[in-house]
This record gives C-alpha cells, structure tokens and sequence, in this order.
C-alpha cells in the first residue's frame, strides 16, 4: 500500500469540484519536480474528499491543482458508474472528460458512447458520438444527462424505442427530452418532443 | 321553393367541402413521411405515426402526437390526418382518440368528430364522407380493418343522379348494401317527394347502379309497391315499372264503329290497398272517336305453401264488369291442377265467359336442349259481342289436348344451331249455339312442326326457318279462342353489321318470306323479298343516317297487299343544339328527307321533309316535331302534314320527365321518358332521354288456346 497524498486546492479552486482529492497508489509513482507531475504506473484509486466520487485507474498522472489524467478507468460517483479507457479531470474548471470503451450505467440508465464531458459544477453529462443506450433503449447523436434530476435530452437523429413505440427523429434530428419517472419502484421515462422551459434552459449552454 | 332550397343545399355542401379542404389547414402540414419537420413513430405490424410534436405519460399509460399528425397503415389501406392522435392502453391493449380527423381509405376522404381505432377496427363519429362517385354523412362509421368493410349507421349518400338514406349500411368494396333504404333522386329535397324505399338496397358506387329488394315507390304519402329485386341505375331507368301505363288498342276484330276499351287508354296501376290486393284505375277511350270510359279494377294474388297459386281480378273494364280468376294446384312435381274463370271483355274486344278447368304435365328434355308439355281440359266457353252484350255469338263446351315440344342443338360452330318447335292440338266440340255458330258436333285437330337454323359469325348473321302448320280449322269459336288457321311459310335472313370505319357503320341485309304452298287461307307465292340497308356516320357532334330498302315481292308475287317499293331516306341529328331558349337543350335537333316509290303503281307515294327542333329553359323544354308530305304537289295534288308531334319535358330537383305524342300518317304512339340526372339550371345534354316509353301498343286481347295457327299479320 503507497502513501496517500492530499491534492487539496487553495485559493479559486477551493470551491470547486474535486478540490480535495486523495489519491492512493497502487504501486510506485515518479515526481517531476520541474514540471510538478506525478505519474502513478501503476495506477491507483482517486477519492473526492467532497463528494465521494471514487476513480479507480491502472494509470494515472496529475498535477496539483490542474489536471488528472488517467487510464483503464472505473469511476464511481452521484451520477453513476463508468468506465472509460482514457479520462481527463480539469482540476481548474471542474470538467471531466471520458472516452474509449466510455460507458455509464446508472439507475435507469445504461449508456455507452464515443466521448463524455461532465461538468461538475452544473451536473450536467453530455455523451456524443455514436451514444447507444440499452435501458431506455435509444440511439442518439447526442445525449445530455442531469446528473441530479435524472432527466435526458437527445439531440441531433435519434431513435428511442419506448415500450411499443419506436420514436425516429426528423430528418436533420431534432430533440427528445426524457424525464425519469419513478413509479412503485419502477423507472420509467416520459417522452416528450417540446422540452420544458426549465430543462431546455438547464440544458442550452451545452447545445 | 323547395328546388331553390335543394340547390342552396347543394351550394352549401360544396362549401363545406371546400371549407374541409381549406379548414384541414391546420394540419395541413402533416405529412405522411418523415422529413426535417417531421419525425415517425412505428408499430411493427400495425401502422407508422408521422408527426410533429410527441409527449408521452407513463403514469397514465398514454402518449400524445400533435401539431400535425399522419397515422398511416403498415399496408397503406387507410391514413388518418388530424390535429392530435392520443394512444391509450400503451401497455394493454392499445388504441387510438383522434378528435376531427380525416381518414382517407380506399379512395373515400372521410372527416368526423372523433376516431378511435384498434388494431382491429376505426370508428368514426359524424363522419362526413367524400367519394369518387358520391359523398354524404353517416352518425357512425366502422372500418374493419383486416376485410377493408364499412359499417356505417343513419347514412345519407348524394350522388348525381340520386340520395340514399340508410339506417344501416356496409360498404365491401365498390358495393354498399344499405338496410332500411331510401332512394331518391330529389337530391336536397326535405321531405324528398319522390322515393324509392326498400329493404335492402345494394348500391355499386362507381357504376352508380342501385338494386332494391321489396321496393316500394312512395309519391308523397303514396305508397305502389315495385317488383322484387329492382334495379336502378342513373343512365337508364328501363327496368323500372312506372304505375302509369298509356296503351293505344285498336279494335279486334276491325270494326268502323266506337268500340269500348279502344283508343287511347291511361292507368295508375299497382295501388296497394292490403297485402297482395292493389288497385288499377284509369280510363279508355281518352281519343275523341272513341267513348271515354272508366276503368277500375282489382287485382290480387296469393301464394299458398306447396305450389298452389291463385289469382285474382275484378272490377270495371272499359265500363263493363270484368272477372278473371284463377287457382293453380300442383298435382304432382310434374303436374299442374288449373282451374280459371272468367267473364268479361279486354279492351276493344269481344266479351268472352268461361270456366276451365285443365291438367298440366311438363318435363324437360335435357338431351335434346328442350323441354315437352301435354294438357287436357274441359271448358265452357260463350263469346258475346261485347261485354255488355247477353246474346252470344257462339257459345258451347269444349275439350281438347294438345303436346308441345322444343328441341335443340347446341352450338355446333361453324354449323350453327338447329331447333325444332313442335305441338299437336286436338279440340272437340260436342255442341254449340249462337248467333252464327253450327250446332253439331266438331273437332278441331292440328299439328305444327317448325324447324329453324341459326348462325352468327361475327358481324354476319344468317337464318333459315319453315313453319309448317296443319289443320281442318274447324273451330266454330274462331281465331279468338282457339282457332286455327294453316300455313306453310319458308323465311331466310341474311345480314352483316358493324363498324367500317372512319366513323361509319352500317348494316346490310337481305331477308324472304315464301309460302310455298297455297293454304285456303293465303296464296302460295313470296310475301317478303327484300333488300335494306342503314349507313351511319358519326362525325361528332352530328350523326348522319342514310337508309335504304328495296322490296320486290310484288314484282314475282301478284297479289294484294304484297308490296314492292323503294324507299330512301337521309336523316341528321345533333344533340345540345341549335341555343333558342334560354339553356342549352338535351333534346336533339333533327332533320331529314324521305321518298318512297311504289314499283306496281309507278308513282311516289311519299316525299317528305322533318324537322324536331328543341328548345330548353330553366325548368321546362319543348321539342316541336312536323313532317310534311309534298309528293301527292307532283300529281296535281296539295302537300300534307304527314306528321306531328310534341316532347315535353320538365325539370325537377327530382330530375326530368319527358312526355310525348307523335301522330305519323294517322297513328298515334306515346312515350314517357326519365333523366335522373337533369336539375334545373343545368345544360347541354348530350344524351337522349333514357327511359323507353312505357306505352304498350296494344294491350293483352281475350287469350287464345290455339298457339299452332294464329296467322302472322305480315305481309
């Protein structure tokens, strides 16, 4: 077991997500003293001190209140379960990035796709190129996710195949939102073409 | 007015369509196929959603599609357009709401309030129907979907000719079987004044063709029942039975004195008054030279259960009293039971009382594409002079037989068909009395044996007949019961018609009549030997008719009333012309020349010049017809009016009647006439009335048990 190290951020990032990261290795790990990087070889866990997001990589390598990189990752957190081949976290803006292999799979929801970019602060996914989903089942060019409430929008072509239907979206795509209900246990999700206001405004800085 | 009314109607339906069309402007932007705006939806197996706006809702098992929506079947048999489509049992089983669709199926345009729709079946509400061939409005309206079947409820379908209203109807196909039906064609008119109502009604849209059965023509409160099985059709009206029957009866035997029941006659016929028992009112003698007189008869007719039938007419004919009845029993399956009474005079004829009774066997003979029919009977039977009249002329019992039977060929190709008609009739007279009838004892036998041949290849037909009848006529009641008279005639017919081209057709013939040998009755010699034939050319708008005949048999034959002539004529017709009233005319303008010159007298017998010109307004058309005769200015003499007459028709919402009287060379003929799709304010016909005269030249005589030897009236 490697000694646990304390990425914690001061000044404009205290606030932020991912202010207080422990990173515990897993074996060795190398410390550029010139450029400030440290790379764990054989990877390690990651734990948000705030909100318990776990991340645990076969390669990583950060740099105090910047960046984290890491491969082969597992992440654990609010929004789900993922895994992705490779994965960025910018420390500064609270942006997570994913992709390779990238899927998430949450309650009542099970998504794979090209790329993800999560912001941290808004709570927001977007999942884009190739974005498949088996439960709902759909396909999408694009996919936004509140983290928080649940909530999907697909953008651009779609299909979203909701009980006995089979929605296909305009010629040029267009918008699906899908808002998650929970019934007696049971997930579900209303589908709708016109957005509600407030999730189109949740939503419009990432369309 | 109510015709004003109608066309108000019919204006405001127009409207409405139109406004349908425009007012399907809000979800005139729903299309059947995704497209930028347009997103799909699909149910394998059961129909695709084209749409613009979709929300759905879990927890009540529904979704919405919305701002313009397409529903369409997997297999294009219908599509809906509306507004907004809700689907409900998303889960269970599911169906479709749609509030103020438009369902197109199978060529029909169908709006309602509200469609709900299964897998199985749409059911349209206050569906406003738009066809092909017809449109209308029915409260309820059942599509099953697998068959393509309409089931619609209080229907009323419009179409150019006529309306149908329905309690009931189901439409399969091109065929709409209405139950409860009523068929007018007084379209736009509340209450119609004119209807045909019957059972069930099978209406063939695109032919618009109706068939009712237990038809029932309802005039205002009049109700005359109409055969069985009816069919009605807009372009022909001929297998409808008018309750008017006109007749023009001329006297028999000949006489120069007014004759009851002679001249022109008019009917209502079919009154009902109880079941099976109508009513027949009219009169006779409607002509000045004949005595007007009144007719008003009953007649009924009952079938029992097992065959048996019997009939029943009573009344006054002509002015005089009348009976007929008659009670048919079947005996056997192949044997009939008839018993008839009768006392009376038919029109212009003599008076004739009798009782008969008489068996009846009848067998088909299938082998030889015929059938045979043997009859005994005993009857007593007195003829008077007419009805009025208690002295009899002859008067006695009779008893005879008689066996009838025909045989055929069947078609043997290039060989033609031969038939055999055969009958012996054997009638004894055991005593008779009377003004002018023996009294011993007679009997009167005869045999007639009648071979025809027949060939029809293509526009050639040919024919070769001989009528060979036998007999002592020895009947002292004469040609009016049952007598006889001998023959031995020969007749051929050679013709060939059709089309040659260029817009002509015509026909060319040639027919004989010969008697070959001299019976005490008729000279041996030809009675026809003559060549005609008809060129037509059709040059659109006009049609041009010449037509020719040659008779010669009074050159070989020199015998009375045995002609030889020849005769030219050359007629133009055209329709929708010439514009002298206010509208358009339907009937024809018509002018021709004609000549006919007599080959034994040498002269010309006729030169004459006619001309029907027709003049239309709104509601009433007029067609003048006058023929004049110039050729008697030849030898010395004065031009005649050879012929004259008038057409008048009049337009209703109910379509037009045409009545017409033609008086040529002295004789007088009738004609009513029916065009279902006429309205006022239309114009420019192009086809004639439809519906031939219901004027039957001659009504039925006293009947006559001698079919062997009835002498033809030609030559």
């Amino acid at each position: 077991m490697g000694a646990v190290f304390m990425l914690c951020m001061s000044g404009a990032l205290a606030n932020s997500p991912f202010a207080a990261l422990t990173v515990v290795p897993t074996g060795g790990q190398v410390f550029d003293i010139i450029s400030g990087i440290t790379t764990l070889p054989q990877g390690g866990t990651v734990t948000d001190q705030d909100t318990g997001v776990a991340l645990v990589a076969g390669h990583i390598e950060y740099r105090a209140q910047d960046y984290l990189e890491a491969s082969r990752v597992s992440l654990d957190g609010s929004f789900g379960h993922v895994t992705a081949d490779v994965m960025r976290i910018d420390l500064k803006v609270g942006l997570l990035t994913a992709s390779g292999g990238l899927r998430l799979v949450r309650e009542g929801l099970s998504v794979s796709a090209d790329s993800l970019n999560f912001d941290a602060n808004a709570q927001v996914a977007t999942f884009a190129g190739g974005v498949q989903s088996s439960d709902p089942s759909f396909v999408a060019d694009r996919v936004l996710l509140d983290v928080a409430s649940g909530d999907v929008l697909l953008e651009g072509e779609y299909v979203f195949e909701g009980g006995v239907f089979a929605l296909r979206s305009p010629e040029g795509g267009g918008l699906l939102a899908l808002k998650l209900v929970v019934s007696d246990g049971v997930t579900s999700y209303d589908a709708a073409t016109e957005v509600a206001p407030e999730v189109l405004a949740r939503f419009a800085p990432y369309l | 007015m109510a015709c004003a009314a109608g066309h108000d109607r019919v204006v405001r339906w127009r409207y409405l369509v139109v406004a349908l069309l425009l007012g399907s402007g809000s979800v005139a932007f729903a299309q059947c196929a995704r497209g930028p705006k347009t997103a799909e939806v699909t149910l394998p197996g059961l129909f695709a959603v084209y749409y613009q706006q979709f929300r759905s809702d879990a927890a009540q098992d529904t979704a919405e599609f919305y701002g313009g929506v397409c529903v369409a079947a997997v297999g294009g048999e219908w599509t809906i357009i509306a507004e907004r489509v809700r689907v409900a049992n998303l889960s269970t089983d599911i169906y479709l709401e749609a509030p103020a669709p438009t369902l197109y199926l199978e060529g029909w345009r169908i709006a309602g309030d509200e469609l709900v729709a299964d897998a199985r079946h749409l059911q349209l509400t206050a569906a406003v129907l738009t066809g092909p061939d017809v449109s209308g409005r029915a409260a309820e309206l059942e599509v099953d979907v697998a068959s393509g079947a309409f089931t619609l409820t209080d229907l009323s379908l419009t179409g150019t000719a006529f309306e149908v209203v329905g309690a009931l109807a189901t439409l399969q196909g091109d065929v709409l079987r209405v139950e409860g039906a009523e068929v007018t064609t007084c379209i736009g008119v509340e209450p119609a004044p004119l209807a045909i109502e019957g059972n069930v009604a099978l209406v063939a849209l695109s032919s618009r063709e109706v068939k009712l059965g237990g038809g029932v023509l309802r005039i205002g409160n009049l109700r005359v029942p109409l055969r069985e099985d009816l069919t009605l059709s807009d372009k022909t009206l001929s297998e409808l039975q008018f309750p008017v029957k006109v007749a023009v009866v001329e006297a028999s035997p000949v006489t120069s004195t007014p004759t009851p029941g002679a001249g022109l006659s008019v009917r209502v016929v079919g009154i009902p008054l109880a079941d099976d028992l109508t009513l027949e009112v009219g009169a006779t003698g409607l002509d000045p030279e004949e005595p007007l007189l009144p007719v008003a008869l009953v007649r009924a007719v009952a079938e029992e259960g097992a065959g048996v039938r019997s009939s029943a007419t009573f009344g006054l004919e002509a002015g005089a009293p009348y009976l007929d009845f008659g009670l048919s029993v079947p005996v056997a399956p192949w044997l009939n039971a008839d018993l008839t009474a009768r006392s009376g005079a038919a029109p212009a004829r003599r008076a004739r009382h009798e009782g008969r009774l008489a068996l009846k066997a009848s067998a088909p003979l299938p082998f030889v594409n015929g059938s045979v029919v043997g009859e005994v009977f005993a009857a007593a039977t007195a003829i008077t002079a007419n009805a009025a009249s208690a002295q009899p002329v002859v008067a006695g019992p009779r008893l005879g037989a008689s066996i009838a039977a025909t045989a055929a060929t069947p078609d043997l190709g290039s060989l033609g068909t031969l038939a055999l008609t055969s009958r012996f009739q054997v009638t004894h007279y055991p005593s008779t009395w009377g003004a002018t009838a023996p009294a011993g004892a007679v009997t009167q036998w005869g045999v007639r044996l009648a071979p025809s041949w027949r060939l029809a290849s293509g526009p050639v037909s040919l024919s070769l007949g001989y009528d060979a009848r036998f007999t002592n006529a020895a009947s002292p009641f004469g040609s009016a019961v049952d007598g006889l008279t001998p023959l031995q005639r020969a007749t051929g017919n050679v013709s060939v018609a059709g089309a040659i081209g260029g817009g002509f057709s015509g026909r060319l013939g040639v027919s004989a009549t010969y008697d070959a040998f001299a019976t005490p009755a008729l000279p041996a010699g030809f009675k026809r030997l003559r060549a005609d034939g008809t060129l037509a050319l059709d040059v659109d708008p006009w049609t041009v008719t010449l037509t020719a005949a040659f008779e010669a048999a009074g050159l070989v034959t020199a015998l009375p009333d045995v002609p030889a002539f020849v005769s030219l004529d050359v007629a133009a017709q055209r329709y929708g012309w010439p514009l002298i009233g206010t509208h358009v005319p339907y009937g024809s303008f018509e002018f021709g020349v004609g000549a006919e010159y007599d080959l034994l007298a040498v002269s010309l017998t006729e030169l004459e010049a006619r001309l029907g010109v027709p003049v239309a307004f709104d509601t009433l058309e007029l067609r003048p017809f006058v023929a004049v005769d110039v050729a008697r200015l030849l030898v010395g003499g004065a031009p005649y009016l050879s012929g004259y007459g008038l057409d008048l028709t009049f337009v209703t919402c109910c379509g037009s009647l045409t009545v017409g009287a033609i008086n040529d060379r002295g004789n007088w003929g009738a004609s009513v006439a029916v065009n279902l799709e006429r309205r006022p304010g239309g114009s420019g016909g192009v086809s004639a009335a439809t519906q031939p005269a219901p004027v039957v030249g001659e009504l039925a005589g006293e009947g006559n048990d001698a079919e062997p030897g009835i002498m033809p009236n030609t030559p």
